[in-house]
């Protein structure tokens, strides 16, 4: 058996400045432009073995199934 | 003793034959080749040999020898145990995983093949210990012996021979299309993809299936997850999926649509000569999980849901 966390924002990603999120555990990282985003989100998915989903206006969460 | 050699030999010789004509490496590669192969073909014997001397013990009015076969039956237990076991812990090793109703599945299987070579061993011994009874030539008593072991051989092995997704469902082609993030397959929705790349991929790669039920019935079995996961798992292992272990959005996604139980499945392919037809047939061929099977048309309330049906 293996443990590990599922159905979980791992990060957001946005370029929405006027995203913010006071007090919450889960990392924000803003981009330029899409183009930086769509990068941004890749890597860090990678990185996390998670998926980008997007849910508009310039936000992607990353999240782990 | 030496008298039942006559019995023992040919009941020994027909169950190993069933066990080890029962196991085939196919595209499961389950048991696995070659020490999977030696260690069932082990337990097959020492199943034939348990059936084979329980006549024999009955003839001598040895009664506790026959609480050996309970031993056995414990002992076959074990096998499903030790199957399970071992899937489990490769499980976090598949690509797309089994999934633990395929894994009980098989786990079962294994252990209704020792029963069947127990069986057939002993029915193969009565057969002979009858026609020796019946004062036929010995080796004719053998030959006959054979013979029915060999008739209840195909017996079992047809009745314990499973369905597939074809026997109860229809496969049909469905089309990929993208409402801006969102997957979708015949208009029901699947997964949020963000990246546009991905969604290319989807696109120049991706084939989707719709299984469409063709009873009731049918409905709850595909309805199980355990099934689902069962077809997504043959149709990856088949077809060779295009994903690695750090890109989990290519994985196979089976889901169902609410509104009718039709289960819709899509897969990223990995070369691009494997086309519809090859999923589809992959599809069709799953086998049915017997932990899967319901009958909720037999009930009460099933009747009656159908009768209403009817007047509507």
């Amino acid at each position: 058996m293996q443990i590990e966390l599922k159905d979980f924002i791992v990060a957001v990603a946005t370029i929405n400045k006027d995203m913010v999120s006071s007090g919450s555990l889960v990392p924000i990282f803003y981009a330029e432009d899409n183009k930086h985003l769509d990068e941004l989100s890749e890597s860090i998915a990678r990185i996390l073995n998670s998926v980008v989903h997007d849910i508009g206006m310039g936000t992607y969460i990353i999240v782990k199934h | 003793m030496d008298k039942y050699y006559i019995l023992i030999i040919p009941g020994l010789i027909m169950g190993t034959f069933a066990r080890v004509h029962m196991i085939k490496s196919d595209y499961r590669q389950y048991p696995t080749y070659p020490r999977g192969y030696l260690s069932h073909f082990t337990l097959g014997f020492i199943a034939a040999g348990l059936g084979s001397v329980a006549l024999p013990a009955l003839i001598e009015e040895e009664f506790a020898a026959i609480t050996f076969l309970a031993l056995a039956a414990q002992q076959f237990r074990e096998v499903r145990n030790m199957e399970r076991e071992g899937l489990d812990n490769i499980e976090i090793t598949e690509m797309v995983p089994r999934g633990t109703a395929y894994i009980e599945d098989i786990a079962k299987t294994f252990e209704a093949r020792n029963y069947m070579a127990i069986i057939i061993s002993l029915v193969t011994s009565t057969a002979i210990y009858i026609c020796i009874i019946f004062k036929i030539n010995r080796y004719m008593s053998i030959f006959s012996g054979m013979v029915v072991g060999l008739i209840v051989y195909i017996f079992i092995k047809r009745m314990i021979r499973g369905e597939e997704i074809a026997d109860i469902a229809d496969v049909r082609e469905a089309k990929i299309s993208f409402d801006g993030p969102v997957l979708k397959i015949n208009g029901v929705i699947i997964i949020n993809v963000g990246l546009q790349k991905t969604r290319d991929v989807f696109l120049s790669r991706g084939l989707a299936v719709e299984i469409i039920p063709k009873d009731e019935n049918a409905v709850t079995y595909l309805s199980n997850i355990g099934q689902r996961q069962a077809v997504q798992h043959n149709a990856a292992n088949q077809l060779g999926i295009r994903k690695d272990a750090d890109e989990p959005e290519f994985t196979p996604i089976a889901k169902r649509n609410p509104e009718n139980g039709n289960i819709i499945m899509s897969i990223v392919v990995m070369r691009p000569d494997v086309d519809i037809d090859a999923l589809i047939e992959a599809v069709r061929r799953t086998p049915l999980l017997e932990t899967s099977k319901r009958k909720p048309s037999d009930s009460v309330v099933g009747q009656k849901l159908r009768k209403n049906r009817k007047k509507v």
